[in-house]
């Protein structure tokens, strides 16, 4: 009997609530609607010591936020995601949705109530340290860099040494930014020229200035690879079979953007480098669209617009994309027209921001046949109601890697079916920017060096020969001539070039290699010698250099040092096959012919196709039972 | 022509005047605000219009706020030169739930002077009609008691959350000063704040 009537009360109550509460039976709380979608799209920055300005974690650190977290999301301007719904599917896309964006501001609108603490789900946990454990190697500058506590837009590059010995495959890298508060995104580049060395002994203190670096090495390279960093990301986890090629000599350059606080504060950034011990199986490729010879916007132009288009020449599959522009950036569009005439979008953002910038990795790979057109179109406002305009009143603005300047790129990651493609994908870019910008020196440069590749060498000459007017200083372009040169079977051609290209660059070892090489092919070795010996001294562990140098003075007679090159040449690579035949033919000479049968015998296990070693190696064995 | 036109211009410009006055110019007098008590960081009671001062400068402001921290050198700038304008100048805490000892790290933190007021019970933003943080309120002593003549941003830097332009157009505050300074009500009496909103650190 108590217990019904006790059941009873309790309908009553449950009535009553419904009945007279209305609405407010839908009204969102804290712990019932609001922290699951707080801890999903907002924790990964705002957690105690990470890059949001803010905790969002607590209900008390939403409380003291909820207007303006219905604010911000009403207006999508957080969580931050520039590109537009509907316009591909990106690898940790933060988009609300409606329905999200109105229980934030109900909420708020409600008095931002707690609700039942015992529907509180669990926080999520962010440790400060190596999300994927220890690196197996980290790159610190020694000293902190020190950012001032006010002004605009800070672009600083740190120049940091990789220190491997040997070549290493990169499958993970992860960049612990010191003050992620300060840091609105950072790139990372890899520089084999020295020129970001060279910058920073320009710049007092650790590092240099600059927002987009240019320097002699490409931006990607060596195996394109996107190494583009913005707080509340995981690490860069490659595919396993696309780890990224680090060289000794190396130097990882961090071109960050920071944003004073008020305050200034030091920071001290690492780059965590994680190891595999398998090279890349596919090798992606960027493809840059861009017109910055198009950019020359006129104050008050608000509608200034900069289009590029590539017709793929092979089928690919699309990886991801990076649009990239500066503050006069306004609407991009990435679009794939396939040959069936349908329309894929890559990306649209209608509402750039250049701070917000970032590589967008597709969800899904897009498979792109042959013939489709992959276009770009920016739209820059160069108008005073532009509020992030650098200039005031607006001026005009060129192409250039000032941050008053601007860019119209759109990058475009691509994995080719075939490895050869890359050379043909290479071939279209360089065609595409000569119709842009005819007689390009760089254009010219790398098409021809392609052809070259390809053995396509009446172009490839050329071409070369188009860049060498266009700039006869340049020792890399002269070698490349020479070497297209010597492949046409044109070798006193060559020879000049090669000359041409040491007088330029003294210290040019690739051309003085193959100037010595070249002299060798023509039987002539006492020229070469000089030649092989100083590259042999600048760079002991050429193995190449040094089969050549053994080569060369088993052509003078010379055996023994013939014998100690080659020697120190198959310490360094055992695997050249050239160096065993000369060392056979060295015992031969000296009647040595177990010897000679073992130095074969290594030769033809190595390139069994070859006729000669073959040869010489039936002839030892016969002379051995002789 | 010519005299016929120099003698109208001052009328048109002070029509034009009272045009913008009647429009934006929103003065109030608050006998009571004499009496007004906040708190120091010391947790002593302070009544911020008792001393005597040309104009009472105060911003709005609390701890987790990276707008207001971003002001940090530029409102240290601006003290200074309130100071030797005899204004008074006063960063005003405004959330209840900040501690003395969690503002005081603040201050030093972002290089300013050990010394704030706290307004726990929001008595001057409202008496301020202050929205956001940071946001300035001026006030110019009268017979009537201090009488507030601006409420608004320090510059347009911010034009929203996260939309700014790379340097300020207009220095609102700065403005506002050299016009109490020179015994002048400043032209603009108030102009929107972007900042983080008052409202959600209301008790």
């Amino acid at each position: 009997m108590t217990r019904a009537r006790r059941t009873a009360t309790a309908m009553a109550l449950a009535a009553l609530a419904t009945c007279c509460t209305g609405g407010a039976a839908t009204q969102p709380t804290f712990t019932g609607d609001v922290a699951p979608l707080l801890f999903k799209n907002c924790a990964p920055c705002h957690h105690p010591g990470g890059p949001g300005p803010f905790a969002l974690i607590s209900y008390e650190d939403a409380r003291k936020h909820a207007r303006q977290i219905a604010k911000v999301t009403g207006r999508r301007y957080m969580p931050p995601w520039p590109p537009d719904a509907g316009h591909g599917r990106f690898v940790g896309e933060r988009h609300l949705t409606d329905a999200e964006i109105e229980t934030l501001r109900a909420w708020a609108a409600a008095g931002a109530p707690e609700g039942d603490p015992l529907r509180m789900p669990a926080a999520p946990m962010y440790s400060a340290g190596w999300q994927l454990g220890t690196p197996d190697l980290v790159l610190r500058e020694a000293e902190p860099f020190v950012v001032p506590a006010e002004g605009g837009d800070v672009f600083w590059n740190l120049v940091l040494p990789s220190t491997v010995t040997g070549t290493r495959y990169v499958r993970a890298m992860e960049i612990l930014p010191g003050n992620a508060r300060l840091v609105h995104h950072a790139n990372v580049l890899l520089d084999t020229s020295g020129a970001g060395r060279a910058l920073d002994a320009q710049s007092p203190g650790p590092g240099f200035p600059g927002m987009d670096l240019t320097l002699a090495s490409n931006r990607f390279e060596p195996d394109s690879h996107f190494l583009f960093w913005k707080p509340g990301t995981p690490a860069l986890v490659e595919r396993p079979d696309m780890a990224w090629r680090l060289e000794p000599g190396t130097d990882l350059i961090l071109n960050m953007h920071l944003q004073p606080s008020g305050r200034s504060e030091p920071i001290q950034p690492a780059i965590g480098l994680y190891f595999s011990e398998r090279p890349a199986t596919r090798v992606p490729m960027l493809l840059q669209l861009e017109h910055d010879g198009a950019l020359d916007i006129p104050p008050g132009d608000a509608q200034f617009e900069v289009t590029d288009a590539l017709v793929l020449p092979v089928p690919v599959e699309v990886l991801g994309v990076y649009p990239h522009a500066h503050y006069l950036g306004k609407i991009v569009e990435g679009t794939a027209k396939l040959p069936d005439g349908s329309v894929q979008w890559l990306i649209r953002i209608s509402d750039w921001d250049m701070k917000w910038q970032g590589v967008y990795q597709l969800a899904d790979p897009l498979s792109l046949p042959k013939g489709t057109v992959l276009s770009m179109r920016w739209i820059f406002d160069n108008s005073s109601s532009n509020v992030r305009n650098p200039h005031t009143p607006p001026q005009r603005v060129r192409g250039g890697n000032r941050a008053i300047d601007e860019m119209a790129h759109l990058w475009v990651q691509v994995l080719p079916a075939r490895p050869e493609d890359r050379l043909t994908l290479q071939e279209a870019l360089m065609r595409a920017r000569l119709v842009k910008y005819p007689g390009d020196f760089v254009a010219l440069a790398n098409l021809g060096s392609v052809l070259e590749s390809q053995g396509r060498l009446d172009e490839a000459i050329a071409r070369l020969q188009q860049a060498v007017n266009t700039r006869p200083d340049s020792a890399v372009v002269r070698n490349t001539l020479a070497t297209s040169l010597r492949a046409a079977n044109r070798p006193a051609d060559a020879l000049k070039e090669f000359e041409r290209a040491l007088q330029i660059d003294p210290a040019y070892a690739d051309a003085e290699y193959n100037l010595g090489t070249t002299l060798l092919a023509l039987n002539r070795p006492a020229e070469a010698l000089p030649f092989l010996r100083h590259v042999t001294a600048a760079h002991p562990d050429d193995g190449a250099a040094l089969s050549d140098l053994g080569a060369a003075y088993a052509m003078l007679k010379r055996f023994d040092q013939a014998a100690t090159a080659l020697e120190a040449s198959l310490r360094i690579n055992p695997g050249n096959a050239q160096a065993h035949y000369n060392l056979g033919l060295i015992a031969a000479s000296r009647r040595e012919m177990p010897r000679a049968v073992r130095e074969f015998e290594q030769a033809a296990r190595i390139d069994p196709t070859n006729r000669e070693i073959a040869t010489a190696l039936a002839e030892a064995r016969a002379a051995l039972k002789r | 022509m010519e005299a016929g036109r120099r003698l109208l211009r001052p009328h048109a410009i002070a029509a034009a005047l009272i045009a913008v006055l009647a429009a934006s110019l929103v003065v109030r007098a608050d006998p009571q605000g004499r009496e007004l008590t906040l708190e120091s960081i010391d947790g002593t009671p302070v009544r911020p219009f008792a001393a005597s001062a040309r104009a009472w400068v105060f911003v709005f402001t609390r701890t987790d706020c990276p707008v207001a921290a971003r002001y940090a050198p530029e409102l240290q700038r601006l003290e200074q030169r309130a100071v030797s304008a005899h204004v008074a100048f006063h960063l005003v805490f405004v959330d209840p739930a900040e501690t003395a000892g969690t503002v005081r790290a603040y201050l030093h933190d972002y290089g300013y002077a050990d010394r704030a007021l706290l307004d726990r019970s929001h008595q001057l933003v409202h008496l301020a009609g202050a929205r956001a943080t940071p946001e300035a309120a001026v006030f110019i002593p009268s017979n009537a008691g201090p009488v507030l003549v601006y409420t608004g941003r320090i510059d347009d830097r911010y034009v929203d959350i996260g939309r700014m332009r790379p340097a300020p157009t207009r220095h609102d505050l700065d403005e506002v000063l050299t016009a109490v300074a020179r015994g002048q009500r400043p032209e603009v009496a108030s102009s929107p704040a972007v900042g983080c909103l008052i409202a959600d650190v209301t008790r």
